[in-house]
């Protein structure tokens, strides 16, 4: 069942700057990837499906009600945790939670506990949110959006700035919530955390979807195409990315190793494996290192 | 609880444990206690300072704006911190509606505001009564208290309360806070006066001459003092009003 459908969604701000050009996507159970460069209309889409914006033209539907025209009962199936979330200092963490609890029709404070539970925020229910590190507040991001047993979850960005072992535990807590049959829609620009949770994802690009698919899909864009090539000198490189896509480079000892992605078979030199990222810089059409 | 009771529950909540409200409310005790406590030195310089009436009226017209004047600065950000951390899009994305969230934030700095001065007004009668010369029954005191409540409590702290976190989200802030940082100067410096002066402001307006008149000139405008209590209250239902009509506000959908 699909848990979100998009339409021909398109966003056009009032100083003409279009953000979203002609989107159509579904989303399924599951963790969805949503990934794009920064400014690349992945906030816009965002906080139009948490029903914070609307659509210029397009439609929306979550849990099968239109967005425009049943907002309220589309809002009661979402959790939502924005990128830019700075929480109120003086409060508790369990006060916040019960806070943003109570908004969404929760009464029972032991359904607060549970939440933090899931965050491991337990133990830290009694400290104030202005004592938290960066990584603990984004749980609490994620336990404010849990509270209310929401059906879809919908996350803008949620590990960027974690340590690694932040990003770990987040990324357990959304795989934990999309197995009973919910949904995740995961905003993000860091493709390991899509590799990692997402069968499926959308690649936005300057407002437009560039694509949709699974991640074996997007995979098959750069297979047998991704090729590790030698060149001695920097000045070299710009002559290589005229031939082919520059995925990435490396400065070695014995020279410079540039990771690219041959579409001519130009370069006599055999395939290596190619990973979502290769894919991922592909579709946006290459790093530019001059 | 619904959930305009819970968004004021949450937002006294927050305000009551900032330090800085304490520390305003202190400080204007403390200015209180040294200007108008009925001690024989502060008898000999001010007259009347014996008759309770006119001590809660001192204390209040001073002191009070003090510790309104603090309250501003605290208040003065509530919407439009809640714009700028992100929490507004937290709650435009649940089930809330514009009237619970501008209606909580209202009640719950209205709630605040009516603690400190109360408090303000509970601390000074205690004190008074510590250095009391008078020989007041329990009367005149529940009598004060009635009307500094009704007559400069209730109405000044409404306009004060929606003043401060309602025009932000209007004015910018800076604009705001030289706006009413005159409004509390001219306040300040203004004196009793036996004239008709409506608009002249919030501790000192006609309407708190029900609480103490002076002997010489007892006479009270009553259409003066009802356009006072106009101004206050008009004051603060206009920035309501003014935040409830702005459609870029919340939600498209409401």
């Amino acid at each position: 069942m699909n848990q979100i459908e998009i339409n021909n969604l398109t966003k056009q701000y009032k100083n003409q700057v279009t953000a979203l050009t002609d989107i159509s996507f579904q989303v399924e159970s599951g963790v969805f990837g949503l990934l794009g460069h920064n400014g690349s209309g992945k906030t816009t889409l965002m906080k139009i499906l948490a029903t914070i914006m609307r659509p210029t033209s397009g439609s929306v539907r979550i849990g099968g009600y239109d967005i425009n025209t049943q907002g309220e009962e589309a809002r009661r199936l979402i959790g939502y945790l924005p990128q830019e979330l700075s929480m109120y200092p003086t409060l508790t963490v369990f006060d916040f939670v019960c806070y943003m609890a109570a908004l969404k029709g929760v009464k029972d404070r032991k359904k607060v506990m549970d939440v933090l539970e899931q965050v491991d925020m337990g133990q830290y229910a009694g400290r104030r949110i202005g004592q938290l590190s960066g990584g603990m507040k984004r749980r609490v991001g994620i336990a404010q959006a849990l509270a209310g047993d929401p059906r879809i979850l919908i996350v803008d960005e949620p590990t960027a700035g974690l340590d690694p072992e932040e990003r770990v535990r987040f990324r357990s807590v959304l795989s934990r919530f999309a197995k009973d049959d919910k949904c995740v829609l995961l905003s993000t620009h860091i493709v390991e955390d899509v590799y990692q949770l997402c069968e499926k994802l959308a690649v936005l690009r300057k407002g437009a979807l560039f694509f949709s698919g699974s991640a074996e899909e997007l995979l098959s864009k750069a297979a047998g195409k991704v090729k590790i090539v030698e060149i001695e000198k920097e000045k070299d490189l710009a002559a290589l990315q005229k031939k082919a896509v520059v995925l990435s480079v490396t400065y070695e000892h014995s020279g410079i190793l540039a990771r690219i992605l041959d579409e001519r078979g130009e370069f006599p030199v055999p395939p290596v494996a190619e990973t979502l990222e290769d894919a991922y810089v592909y579709c946006m059409g290459g790093k530019n290192y001059e | 609880m619904s959930k305009l009771a819970a968004v004021a529950k949450y937002e006294y909540k927050m305000q009551i444990s900032r330090p800085a409200g304490w520390g305003v409310l202190l400080f204007s005790t403390v200015t209180a206690f040294l200007d108008c406590l009925p001690t024989a030195a502060n008898m000999a310089r001010v007259e009347f300072l014996g008759e309770i009436h006119y001590y809660v009226r001192r204390v209040f017209a001073f002191d009070g704006l003090i510790l309104l004047f603090g309250l501003m600065f605290l208040m003065a950000g509530r919407l439009v911190g809640d714009r700028k951390t992100g929490v507004k899009d937290l709650l435009m994305a649940a089930p809330v509606h514009k009237k619970d969230y501008v209606g909580g934030k209202l009640l719950g700095n209205l709630c605040y505001t009516l603690t400190m001065m109360f408090s303000l007004l509970g601390i000074s009668i205690c004190g008074y009564l510590l250095c009391r010369r008078g020989t007041e029954g329990i009367g005149s005191f529940l009598h004060v208290g009635y009307s500094v409540a009704l007559y400069l409590i209730l109405p000044a702290s409404f306009f004060v309360t929606a003043s401060c976190v309602m025009l932000p989200e209007i004015l910018d802030i800076r604009f705001f806070y030289l706006l009413y940082s005159i409004l509390f100067m001219v306040n300040a410096f203004s004196v009793n006066s036996a004239e008709k002066m409506p608009f002249y402001i919030f501790t000192q307006g006609d309407l708190t001459k029900y609480i103490w008149r002076h002997p010489k000139w007892p006479q009270i405008y009553p259409g003066s003092a009802w356009l006072n209590l106009a101004f206050l209250l008009g004051t603060g239902i206009l920035a309501v009003t003014l935040v409830a009509a702005k459609r870029s506000f919340w939600r498209a959908d409401e």
